[in-house]
């Protein structure tokens, strides 16, 4: 029969529909250099679908047009825009710092051991999106700098030699640095290329230990590498499969609802196209959406899903830059594309996949309707000699009597949806007549998107029919009217198509929140908390002896409660990716300070509430810095101590008690004690008279967190100006945290961090002092005592010392350090409750103890400025304001005094 | 608790709409566009370290707002409070372009009365009292009762608080690691 010279018609017809195309386009940028050309292979594509063209002269002709073309998209791209597009530029900036990270992530991994196919795939892969989103936004230099890590890296591979990471990892500094300006100013320009560019061109992979395996996929020419996973393409009849791991990963399931909410996206703005509507905002949201499901498809390692959606994309870009015009033969391939990315997606969540065969199908289609026009030679070529050798007149006819059929079979589809009530008669007569009228006027039409445009029926009303429909119908509601000849029906409509929605998908579906939105829940929820603590001690209530009021009332407090962990739960996050960032730090300061380390992560899917995490990262960088250029002995002394060469910090998080706990622990040789007393003595911050010797340990290693104290003989580059504790420090204090110090000669040292686990609700102690209530952190309160008359001693200058185990401390009372009104100190009357803040003790009096309670934090509105000694307000349980103080200013100032 | 949500009006004429209250037997107004509610007298916590115009905060609503006293600020004489004493909330706007919720308390409140423009005379010029200032102009709605002065009350307010920005307090600040 003529099937195959059917097929070879049918790609005559393609051809003919792409040229007429780069002839319509040319002839709108008013480029008549391509238009003729165009013209004169269109002539030739004619004759030959009637059956007497030469094949020499459509070779010659479709030859003269790439080439023309393709030169003269090369002259237009070489044109310098470093420009980018605002909300482009937002999404680009939001994604590639992801991306980037990953790309460390691998360059990381690979320095331990080499990396395996999969690696080098997946940086390539990471480079290459990069690269694409760079030249998207026209960021030509870092589009070229890319490429050339891409060439680079694709060349040492392929002499088998392993990567040099100093290089990437500059290529990488080079992007994050851009990316920084980029997010500052849009218009910055790129920093300067030159010497990553240098290092790119001249980078020569090092001889292998052990040599890698070669890379066969990435050799051969003209097949495309790494698109489909050597899983899918086993054999013809296998179903596509993932990674077993991936159902594992928890960021599935928000990728899924994800994926599937910018495909619901992409097929309305598809609907949406008509045929006016080029490149404009449309093909951005699909593009997006490809866009945005590779790139997350990508990270998690679903290689199906990533290579239907990078065709799917390429082909999509070449309408956003206008190089393809749109018509609605598109529109079928991207929405055949958009179904079958929705069953991979339904595939990841249980649902029957696709079979290989059929997604690299449409790889194929969508790569050819990509490469229609720039890379035509071989696919051309094909088509023509095929074309050629089948065409006859037997074809002819053949494809005619298909051309009528699909009327008939057009007409049977109406009646099976009148039949189905979806439609009335009228309507479906009205939709052929309308088919008809398109396809006199050299349009096609599928049934269905006629049914769609005339608003008779809905997109998904006809997906439910045609997945509920047999195979034919399926076929035939998709069958075209129009002078082309019928395209084989798709493979992607002839498999069986699991229904969309059905019981096999469960998603756990998440919501992007506004972290605003998110701050008023859980302010609000703070207020009920206060509201019901208010209406539970009120007097009236208190009184009444009814049961099942105070049930009721109960049960109220617990929802209460509930709600309120419930809300703060909402705002924890991970530390996961603060900790994975410090990877990267612990490499190359280990390499600068010559200390080979290695960082081992514990906890990290401890949650904190989101703000601890933002604020925990730069102490981190200063520790971990610290403990590698400090803590770590050089490789001679560890290994005269008899460890091994590389070094050990581990970095860990944990819940305890109501607070997190975060440590830094190194393997080197301790704190010095010796040194950092004679230090302190040295700068005048201990008593140099040797009473300093009978300090405890804790409070002899909390003198490195004085400003300015270095016991390193060297300042490096690294560390060594006695900055960082500090800031350290007072990052910490500012969370209410606080920072303790273990060190055991020999054996390394740990920074333990303790922090609450929000920072809006601190655990409070409140007191009374005069007529008003204050409120006292936990955190910083060691004890709290009534004083016997002998503790107490008053001083001339007005000072008074509270004798604590044979320490004197500064005694304040609470009333005069706020309001500066005496406060007579009543031996047995008043309490006295001993604060601590660095290494530096105060006794504060009150005149009670009210009861220790969790507050939540709330500022003292606009307008008031910053009051000495209070770090907020916070709203008690009767509805009033109490101030709650800030111990750490109030021992600083009152350490002044003292010193005074 | 009588507490009263004037609800922002807009028709026409509102600019005109002015909210009368006493003060030691003076009459004062201010347009209503920038009155958000008024509220009977709550517990004030005073706040250390500010001059006697700022009576401290209260809880309005789950928000903690600063109070200031009017009578204080105009250099009238201090009161006890009363039954009628009550607190305006103010929507008040600081030069920096910020706006904030400021409580004044005040003897008593009036009326609220129709003042248009052209009802307004300037107020006299600042050489005859030191307060003119934050006096917006005077006018007389009742013909026979002593003129009514109408106040700048975002004038007055950023007089007395000078530091809109809370940086200090807010819960997301950035503490000072400058050295």
């Amino acid at each position: 029969m003529g099937g195959a010279s059917l097929e070879a018609t049918d790609e005559l017809a393609k051809m003919r529909t792409e040229v007429v195309a780069i002839a319509e386009g040319a002839h709108s940028e008013n480029d008549e250099k391509i238009e003729s050309v165009a013209q004169q292979a269109m002539a030739a594509l004619d004759a030959a679908l009637e059956g007497q063209g030469s094949l020499e002269a459509i070779r010659n002709t479709l030859t003269a047009l790439i080439e023309v073309v393709v030169g003269e998209q090369q002259r237009k791209s070489s044109a310098p825009v470093e420009d980018a597009g605002d909300d482009l530029l937002s999404m680009f900036l939001g994604s590639c710092g992801d991306n980037l990270d990953n790309i460390e992530q691998i360059l990381l991994g690979a320095e331990t051991e080499p990396l395996d196919n999969e690696g080098i795939n997946e940086l390539r892969r990471l480079i290459h999106t990069f690269k694409g989103e760079c030249g998207v936004l026209s960021l030509q230099t870092a589009q070229t700098v890319c490429h050339e890590a891409e060439t680079m890296v694709d060349r040492i591979i392929e002499e088998g030699l392993e990567l040099p990471m100093s290089t990437l990892f500059d290529l990488v500094d080079w992007c994050r640095q851009y990316v920084a300006d980029l997010a500052v100013d849009s218009h910055s320009p790129a920093p300067d290329p030159g010497p990553i560019m240098a290092a790119i061109l001249g980078g020569k992979g090092t001889e292998p230990a052990a040599a890698p395996e070669p890379e066969p996929e990435a050799k051969k020419s003209g097949e495309i590498p790494s698109r489909i996973s050597d899983s899918a393409v086993d054999a013809n009849d296998e179903r596509v499969t993932f990674p077993e791991a991936i159902a594992a990963d928890d960021t599935l399931p928000e990728f899924l609802s994800e994926a599937l909410g910018h495909l619901e996206d992409a097929e309305e703005a598809l609907l949406a196209m008509d045929e006016e509507d080029q490149a404009g905002e449309n093909i951005d949201r699909i593009f997006r959406a490809f866009h945005t499901i590779k790139g997350v498809g990508g990270f998690l390692g679903l290689d199906a899903i990533c290579s239907l959606a990078h065709s799917s994309e390429s082909l999509l870009d070449r309408f956003r830059k206008k190089e393809l015009t749109w018509h609605s033969g598109y529109g079928d391939l991207i929405l055949q594309a958009k179904d079958m990315m929705a069953q991979l997606l339904g595939a990841l969540a249980g649902d029957v996949a696709p079979r290989v065969s059929v997604l690299k199908n449409m790889v194929a289609r969508l790569d050819a309707a990509f490469e229609g026009r720039i890379v035509p030679e071989i696919s051309v070529g094909q088509a023509l000699d095929t074309a050629l050798n089948n065409s006859n007149a037997d074809g002819q006819e053949e494809s005619m009597d298909l051309e009528h059929a699909p009327e008939k079979a057009v007409a049977r589809v109406g009646n099976l949806l009148v039949d189905a009530g979806l439609i009335t008669p009228a309507a479906r007569d009205r939709a052929l007549e309308y088919q008809n009228k398109l396809q006199e006027s050299g349009q096609s039409l599928r049934f269905g998107e006629v049914l769609v445009e005339l608003g008779l029926l809905r997109k998904a009303q006809i997906e439910e029919v045609l997945n509920g429909a047999q195979g034919t119908a399926k076929t035939l509601l998709n069958t075209k009217v129009g002078p082309q000849p019928v395209p084989p029906p798709a493979p992607a409509r002839s498999s069986t198509k699991p229904a969309r929605g059905g019981a096999g998908v469960s998603l756990d579906s998440t919501i992007k929140v506004n972290t605003q939105r998110l701050d008023s829940l859980v302010d609000l929820v703070g207020e009920l908390v206060i509201a019901q603590q208010m209406v539970f001690q009120d007097p009236f209530i208190a009184a009444s002896g009814d049961e099942q009021l105070r049930r009721n009332l109960s049960q109220l407090s617990k929802i209460t409660r509930d709600l309120q962990e419930a809300s703060m739960s909402l705002r924890m996050v991970t530390f996961k990716s603060t900790f994975q960032k410090m990877h990267r730090l612990v490499r190359d300061v280990s390499g600068k300070a010559g200390k080979p380390c290695q960082l081992l992560l514990e906890g990290a899917d401890t949650e904190v509430d989101r703000n601890v995490v933002d604020k925990i990262s730069d102490p981190l960088v200063h520790l971990l810095r610290n403990a590698i250029d400090h803590g770590l002995e050089n490789p001679a002394g560890r290994a005269a101590a008899g460890k091994p060469a590389q070094g050990t910090v581990v970095l860990s998080a944990r819940h305890q008690s109501g607070s997190i706990v975060i440590s830094i622990r190194d393997d080197g040789g301790g704190l010095n004690r010796e040194r950092i007393l004679a230090k302190a003595m040295e700068k005048g911050l201990v008593p140099s008279d040797g009473s300093a010797q009978d300090m405890p340990d804790s409070a002899v290693y909390k003198l490195i967190f004085h400003a300015g104290f270095s016991t390193a003989q060297a300042v490096t580059d690294i560390s060594g100006r006695g900055v960082g504790m500090d800031v350290v420090r007072k990052n910490i204090e500012s969370m209410r945290g606080r920072i303790d110090i273990q060190s055991v000669a020999g054996q390394g040292t740990t920074f333990l961090i303790q922090l609450p686990l929000t920072l809006a609700i601190i655990d409070a102690m409140v007191v009374r002092s005069n007529e008003e209530r204050y409120v006292l952190p936990t955190l910083s309160i060691v004890q709290s005592f009534q004083p016997t008359p002998r503790q107490v001693q008053h001083l001339c200058t007005g000072m008074s010392l509270v004798n604590i185990r044979g320490q004197m401390v500064p005694l304040r009372g609470l009333e005069d350090v706020l309001h500066n009104r005496r406060q007579p100190v009543e031996p047995g009357e008043s309490t006295l409750i001993l604060v601590e803040s660095s290494d530096q003790q105060v006794c504060l009096c009150v005149d009670e103890i009210i009861g220790q309670q969790q507050v939540v934090i709330k500022n003292l509105g606009k307008g008031v400025g910053s009051l000495p000694c209070i770090s907020g307000g916070a709203i008690l349980g009767d509805g009033r304001v109490a101030l709650i103080v800030d111990t750490d200013e109030l021992i600083a100032g009152t350490a002044t005094t003292a010193a005074q | 608790m009588s507490t009263e949500i004037l609800e922002t009006p807009t028709l026409a004429g509102s600019e005109d709409r002015h909210l009368c209250f006493v003060l030691d037997g003076g009459q004062f107004a201010v347009q209503i566009l920038q009155v958000r509610e008024i509220i009977a007298m709550h517990p004030i916590t005073p706040l250390p370290g500010l001059g006697a115009e700022v009576r401290g905060v209260i809880n309005l609503r789950g928000k903690i707002i600063p109070v200031l006293d009017l009578r204080i600020m105009l250099g009238l004489h201090a009161k006890e409070q009363d039954r009628n004493t009550c607190i305006v909330v103010f929507d008040a706007s600081f030069p920096d372009g910020g706006t904030a919720h400021i409580g004044c308390i005040v003897d008593s409140v009036r009326e609220v009365v129709l003042l248009p423009a052209e009802a307004i005379q300037a107020a006299p010029s600042p050489k005859v009292g030191g307060s003119a200032a934050f006096i917006l102009g005077l006018a007389k709605p009742h013909p026979q009762e002593p003129p009514v002065s109408i106040l700048d009350i975002d004038y007055l307010v950023s007089d007395v608080l000078e530091q809109p920005d809370m940086a200090m307090f807010s819960m997301d600040e950035d503490s000072d690691d400058s050295e």
